[in-house]
């Protein structure tokens, strides 16, 4: 059975778009797109030594039919200038270093992008704002030059997870590049990759038959998931993950945390039983427990608490009680001294009498 | 490359060129000011040359001779110099009248002594010429049945004739005017348009001398004028006085202008000071302005005053001092005890120096002297007192404004019998209207202001005719500084049952209203009693209203601005009015903390449970309403646990270990069977990649409250920061100041002491308002918002704390309005004043940090000084455009609630033409009707709050745009404003155009948006 809530009484406010005055905008019109649009003809093919890469967009075809560019900017990379190269030490010669790459980039549309437009076959895209995968130390790049079977990396071997480095769950189904990242398109040979270069100095802006769209050509086995509505509903879902898993994920992680700790202290007393290679025994705290206290002690913690407990009044607290206190004990200071200087006193009067 | 190239949109054009470089937002010394208020020496040159030709030509003038009055009359009437005027008095118009040049002509002082104050923007220089009519022309006996004033009127039309006639002053033009608004005395106004860069006016102003009539026997209550009548003609007997005593003063404040700088410079800021609070000579602008200020202070060198203090004062060789010496005597002075007039006479001449005031600019005078005299009291610097006075933005805001229709011919049968109705009516029905309205009001008001429009200037005419009254209606418009503890007390407390005369005039007063009653102890009184609703002064102010037009039935009701009713209740709706919507919010997140506090099993204390949600310390813009009504984010709290050194020392186990605790603090809520839902999430801050978590509780009376933990990453058991701030910043993240700890706490008690004041979270709701009615929410948050209106709530102003929520609302608009954030840090001096040590000392970091005000980021500095002594910094990132957008619409802001005619929620109309184009969000996204009518259907607030879906689309493409766009969402979201930036900002994603040239690929910025937000935005929309 439902129960109805109570009536709702009160007035909403009048959302923007009844209030907002739009009267003097118009809906986004092929006569404005084309006054904005930037056509490959008016834009130079190389920019300081990249090449202009023009690839067509269909994101405003609600309000134009006319085609839009995103362009991108490819150059042979140059392992010099980036961090890609310590990572990758075998990259060298078959990667191409491509900027302004669209926000939604992915390995797919790379890899398409370049079947699409004649290029060679791509191994994997390393993206600027993604970490760098480090590469096993051991593989030489002739083998992987001869054997051009792909080579299937083992990311979980190379880099141990335990349950207390376990990420904490993605917010989001897909990442987006923001604005300034780059990517290096690795390829799988030399050859692939000058073939790349050529394909794309082909399909500058020079081109007058420039009709590829980002993103066609990708596999339906790649599915990517999708932008708009669809990601932030999901991104709202993922917000909330399940309790279950929720605690698993905190009781693991801690136990993980909590054993480490305790390895690491044990690894620590065993170490300070065992002198160092120049002979030296390191001291740690002794985790042994304190004596029993004995009977004076004992005692002397219990006047010390009394004390604390008569002193619980704070006379010290307020400036008068203070200034009293220092009074008291400047006062009892000079009696002490005037009855040190009538002991002396006496003293010297007795020696005197005896002399 | 400014933004207007870019842009054709010429609302940006004129933001830009908006100037801000004003040079009185810089503190200035006092010598500086006073150099600033003041003419420069070509101006003065100029005007002294023109002074100098009409004196030229003034003393030239021929001898003229009349048989009579009338035949003078017309002959000025053929010259076209004829100065209409109500004919009265005895009949003496076959008198004969001799006309000879003046006697002596005097300029203003001021001009002579280079102390000519600079015009307001469209003001004219006004200088004044003191003309001494020949004793010739006047008889003895003239000063009775104002004779005198005829034959003053006849010598200004022959000034005249002489100089239209001269060839020195052609091209100026002559109009007349009353000299301050006494209708009793014109005067002949000379316009001199090309003299200087400003406008010049020169009044013609006649005197005569002192012996030339028995001024002793004018005294006030004496008869002279319309003898037949018999009654007092004070006014006419005060006008020939002052005309008397005009070269005696000038004579006098001569020689101590010419001795004594300070007395000069005393002068300067008398008159500044009088100005920026409305006050002038003129009789309708309170009859104080600088020619009375300089008796004033006059009379208190000469040594005629024995008050110790401003006798103190006057022997310091201090400007400033001399000026507040000047408002201790103001203070001093008190009304006739037998008229109720202002009175402070001369002491050898008993000249009445106030004889033009009304009772009501007296009180107000006095009122504004006792504030900027308190300062002193609470403990500030002489130069600090001075910054405060002279660099206010709040003169002339008042707390409640009321328009009347004043209808002369019926309000001059109800002033009383011993008013003069003939001349200065208007004069009269301001008395008379204070006296009503004072008494209605009680302890209620501070000030009453009265705004009555002036006549325009006349010009001079050629055809015989006396002028008749000016009876017309016209709008009184009052304004109203309120007491902020009594304003809006609902009980009128009359007099005792056992005063039977009190309570006679009581019932008399206020009619059916008054009653008796017995309060608990025991005293029975005559009380009125007034709904709460709407503010109990309104209430009064419109009974009053009827009392002032009864028995005569006004078609114009009165109109107010300031009031409540006003502000909450215009069509739309602004605000919905509170009521008791914020404390059932507030009682609900009560009874929330109480089950969470009484949760057993949990391995930590709660040390407190704050609610930081702004709903939630009354100050949100939309009042907090159940999910079932109103599909809202979450009314946000913060638990505070007890500290422990059981938690992990590494950050990252630590964020896990809070995870962990608010799991388990739900399983145990939801097992208490008290919610509806219990759930933890996870979310990352908005500036980094960190992970913190929240438990979300859905209550059965279906509010929806979100907590997190406090300080959960900056405090380790250790006390370690672990993320120490570089430098104190305002973080974006739940809108909250994450600073250091303590400057943290420093804003929150500064806020909270400002919550003492009743109408501050009302002031801040409505800043709130206007705020996001101009799409700036985004980057403005509550924080940020309550520092802005904290720092008008401060004491330390010579104004009272607002009493009203337009007044308040209004303060802060006047505060940004004039602040300019590149040169100065915005001081919230609540807890305690600044020292001028500490006021150098921030001038100076501030100046040392001004790199960040330099590029395409703002950094709005506040200051906050907490009364253990420190001072706190609190800087606030915005784009720079939109510290300038806030600074101008700011401005237009204040200059348009300036004027009374604007409807109040005017301000909070959108200027969509401000944007290069706008984006338009679908509108689908609402919980169906459905699903809102049934009470008890576990409702969780998940996918379906567009608000949030919104808010995570606006945040995600702002951080992809944000190099090439500004984003300016609405309070809904549904339509978010958009600025392309300047180029030099977007310098990453551009394309080259040729070679050194690059231009932002602006299809692909578009494309970006529609491909991001796909089934979320409807559509674009560009300027027509």
């Amino acid at each position: 059975m439902l129960y109805t809530d109570t009536p709702v009484t009160m007035a909403r406010d009048p959302s923007s778009l009844d209030s907002a005055d739009l009267s003097a905008f118009k809906v986004l019109d092929p006569a404005t797109i084309a006054s904005i649009n930037l056509l490959p003809s008016n834009v130079p093919k190389i920019h300081k030594g990249l090449t202009a890469l023009p690839v067509r967009s269909n994101s405003l075809g609600a309000f134009s039919s006319e085609p839009v560019f995103h362009y991108l900017y490819v150059k042979p990379h140059d392992p010099q200038y980036t961090p890609v190269i310590n990572a990758n030490p075998n990259i060298n010669g078959r990667s191409l270093y491509i900027s302004s790459i669209p926000f939604d980039s992915t390995v797919h549309h790379f890899r398409a992008l370049f079947t699409a437009i004649g290029g060679g076959r791509i191994e994997t895209v390393i993206f600027s704002d993604e970490p760098l995968q480090p590469q096993p130390s051991t593989a030489d790049e002739n083998n992987i030059l001869k054997n051009r079977k792909r080579k299937r990396s083992n990311p979980a071997a190379a880099n141990k997870q335990t349950a207390e480095t376990t990420p904490w769950p993605s917010l989001w189904n897909r990442k987006l590049h923001l604005p300034g990242t780059t990517a290096v398109a690795v390829f799988i040979d030399k050859t692939a990759c000058d073939l790349a270069m050529k394909a794309v100095a082909d399909n500058s802006t020079d081109n007058p038959n420039l009709d590829y769209f980002w993103g066609d050509g990708i596999g339906k086995g790649n599915s990517i998931p999708e932008l708009g509505i669809s990601r932030y509903e999901d991104h709202m879902e993922r917000m909330f993950p399940d309790q279950e898993w929720a605690q698993k994920f905190v009781d693991d992680s801690l136990e993980a945390y909590d054993n480490r700790l305790k390895r690491e202290e044990e690894e620590r007393r065993r170490k300070a039983n065992e002198p160092d290679e120049d002979g030296f025994v390191t001291v740690i705290r002794s985790s042994r427990p304190r004596p029993i206290l004995s009977a004076e002690e004992i005692a002397e913690r219990l006047k010390k608490e009394e004390k604390k407990a008569k002193k619980g009044f704070y006379p010290d607290f307020y400036r008068f009680q203070q200034r009293e206190l220092r009074k008291e004990q400047a006062n009892q200071l000079l009696s002490q001294f005037e009855d040190a200087k009538r002991q002396v006193r006496e003293r010297k009067d007795s020696r005197k009498h005896k002399s | 490359m400014k933004p207007e190239i870019q842009s054709s949109n010429p609302r940006k054009r004129k933001l830009f060129e908006s100037g801000l470089n004003d040079a009185h937002s810089l503190p200035l010394s006092i010598t500086d000011f006073i150099k600033y208020q003041k003419c420069s020496a070509k101006e003065a040159a100029q005007i002294t040359q023109t002074v100098n030709n009409i004196k030229q030509v003034l003393v030239c003038a021929e001898e003229t001779k009349f048989d009579s009055i009338q035949d003078a009359k017309a002959a000025f009437c053929s010259h076209g110099a004829h100065i209409p005027y109500p004919e009265c008095g005895d009949d003496i118009y076959g008198a004969p009248v001799f006309l000879s040049p003046p006697a002596r002509i005097e300029s203003e002082l001021n001009l002579g002594h280079h102390i000519l104050r600079k015009p307001g923007h469209d003001d004219a220089v006004v200088v004044d010429l003191i003309i001494q009519v020949p004793p010739i022309t006047f008889h003895p006996k003239d000063y009775l049945e104002y004779r005198y004033l005829r034959k003053r009127i006849l010598y200004l039309s022959y000034l005249t004739v002489a100089l239209r006639g001269s060839t020195e002053t052609q091209g100026y033009s002559f109009s007349h005017d009353f000299l301050d608004g006494d209708e009793l005395r014109p005067t002949v106004l000379v316009d001199c348009l090309h003299v200087v860069h400003s406008k010049c006016r020169i009044r013609l102003i006649p005197a005569i001398p002192h012996d030339l009539f028995p001024i002793d026997r004018l005294s006030p209550n004496a008869c002279w004028a319309d003898r037949l009548s018999g009654v007092p003609t004070p006014m006419y007997n005060s006008s020939l006085v002052d005309d008397a005593h005009h070269l005696g003063n000038f004579e006098l404040l001569r020689q101590h202008i010419t001795s004594n700088e300070e007395f000069k410079g005393a002068l300067v800021l008398g008159s500044t000071w009088l100005s920026r609070l409305g006050f002038s000579s003129h009789m309708l602008d309170g009859g104080f302005g600088k020619k009375e200020w300089a008796l004033l202070q006059l009379h208190l060198v000469e040594g005629n005053v024995d008050t110790h203090s401003s006798s103190k004062y006057a022997a310091s060789s201090d400007p400033f001092q001399i000026f507040k010496s000047v408002l201790n005597l103001i203070i001093n002075t008190r009304l006739h005890p037998q008229t109720g007039t202002p009175t402070l006479c001369q002491t050898y001449t008993q000249y009445n120096i106030l004889f033009k005031m009304s009772r009501w600019s007296f009180l107000a005078l006095r009122h504004h002297s006792s504030a900027v005299v308190s300062l002193e009291r609470s403990g500030l610097s002489s130069l600090s007192q001075f910054h405060r006075i002279f660099q206010n933005p709040f003169c002339q805001i008042y707390d409640i404004t009321a328009s009347f229709r004043i209808d002369t011919l019926q309000i001059m049968e109800k002033l009383p019998s011993t008013t003069a109705r003939r001349w200065n009516l208007q004069h009269s029905i301001n008395d008379y209207c204070y006296d009503i309205l004072s008494k209605g009001l009680g302890d209620r008001y501070k000030t009453m202001v009265f705004c009555v429009p002036k006549p325009p200037l006349r010009h001079l005419e050629n055809v015989l005719g006396s002028e008749k009254p000016d009876h017309d209606p016209y709008n009184l418009c009052i304004s109203f500084t309120l007491d902020e503890k009594t304003c809006m007390r609902i009980l009128e407390y009359g007099p005792g049952v056992q005063d039977t005369r009190g309570s006679t005039d009581f019932r008399e007063f206020w009619g059916d209203m008054a009653e008796l009653r017995r309060f608990k102890d025991g005293r029975v009184m005559e009380t009125v009693k007034w709904d709460a609703t709407p503010s109990p002064t309104e209430q009064i102010l419109g009974f009053l209203h009827r009392k002032l037009t009864s028995p005569f039935q006004t078609k114009q009701p009165p109109i107010f601005h300031g009031c409540d009713s006003e502000i909450y209740l215009t069509t739309p709706p602004l605000i919905q009015p509170p009521g008791d919507l914020y404390e059932t919010a507030i009682s609900e997140f009560q009874t929330v903390v109480n089950s969470i506090r009484q949760v057993n099993d949990f391995p930590l204390g709660f040390r407190k449970i704050t609610g930081i949600s702004p709903a939630l310390s009354l100050t949100s813009v939309k009042p907090p309403l159940s999910c079932s009504r109103y599909l809202e984010a979450p009314l946000e709290g913060e638990l505070d646990l007890e500290s422990s050194s059981m938690w992990p020392v590494d950050p990252e186990q630590r964020r896990r270990s809070e995870f962990g605790l608010l799991l388990k603090l739900r399983a145990e809520l939801e097992a208490s069977g008290r919610f509806l839902t219990a759930r933890v999430g996870i979310t990352t801050t908005r500036n980094s990649d960190n992970t913190y978590c929240f438990l979300d509780l859905l209550t059965k009376s279906r509010y929806y409250f979100r907590f997190r933990l406090k300080d959960a990453m900056d405090i380790t058991p250790n006390g370690l920061n672990i993320n120490p701030q570089i430098g104190p910043s305002l973080d974006t993240r739940n809108e909250r100041l994450i600073n250091t700890k303590q400057t943290f706490n420093l804003q929150e008690s500064a806020v909270q002491k400002c919550h003492q004041h009743q109408f501050f979270a009302p002031s801040l709701r409505i800043l709130g308002k206007w705020i996001q009615s101009h799409y700036l929410g985004l980057f403005f948050g509550n924080a940020i918002l309550e520092l802005f209106v904290a720092a008008v709530f401060s004491p330390y102003f010579p104004v009272a704390i607002p009493s009203s929520t337009y007044c308040g609302f209004r303060r802060v608009i006047a505060y940004l309005s004039c602040w300019d954030w590149r040169r100065t840090p915005l001081e919230v001096d609540v807890l305690r004043q600044f020292t001028d040590g500490e006021r150098t000392q921030i001038l100076k970091e501030f100046r040392a940090d001004s790199w960040t005000n330099q590029g395409s980021e703002a950094c709005l500095s506040v200051v906050l000084a907490s009364e253990d002594g420190r001072v706190d910094w609190i800087r606030h990132r915005i784009p720079r455009l939109v510290a300038i957008r806030m600074t101008q619409l700011a401005r237009e802001t204040h200059s348009r609630l300036s004027d009374v005619s604007t409807p109040f929620n005017a301000v909070f109309d959108t200027d969509m033409a401000f944007f290069d184009f706008v984006i338009v969000l679908n509108q689908k996204y609402e919980l169906c009707d459905s699903d809102r009518r049934y009470s008890n259907v576990v409702m969780l607030p998940k996918t379906n709050v567009s608000s949030s879906l919104y808010a995570s689309f606006i945040r995600e493409l702002r951080a992809q745009t944000d190099e090439y766009i500004l984003l300016f969402p609405s309070p809904d979201s549904l339509l978010i404003g958009v600025l392309w930036k300047p180029e030099k900002e977007s310098g990453v994603k551009v394309v080259p155009r040729n070679p050194g040239n690059t231009v932002p690929n602006k299809t692909a910025v578009l494309g970006l948006i529609m491909e991001l937000g796909r089934g979320l935005v409807d559509r674009i929309q560009v300027p027509r």
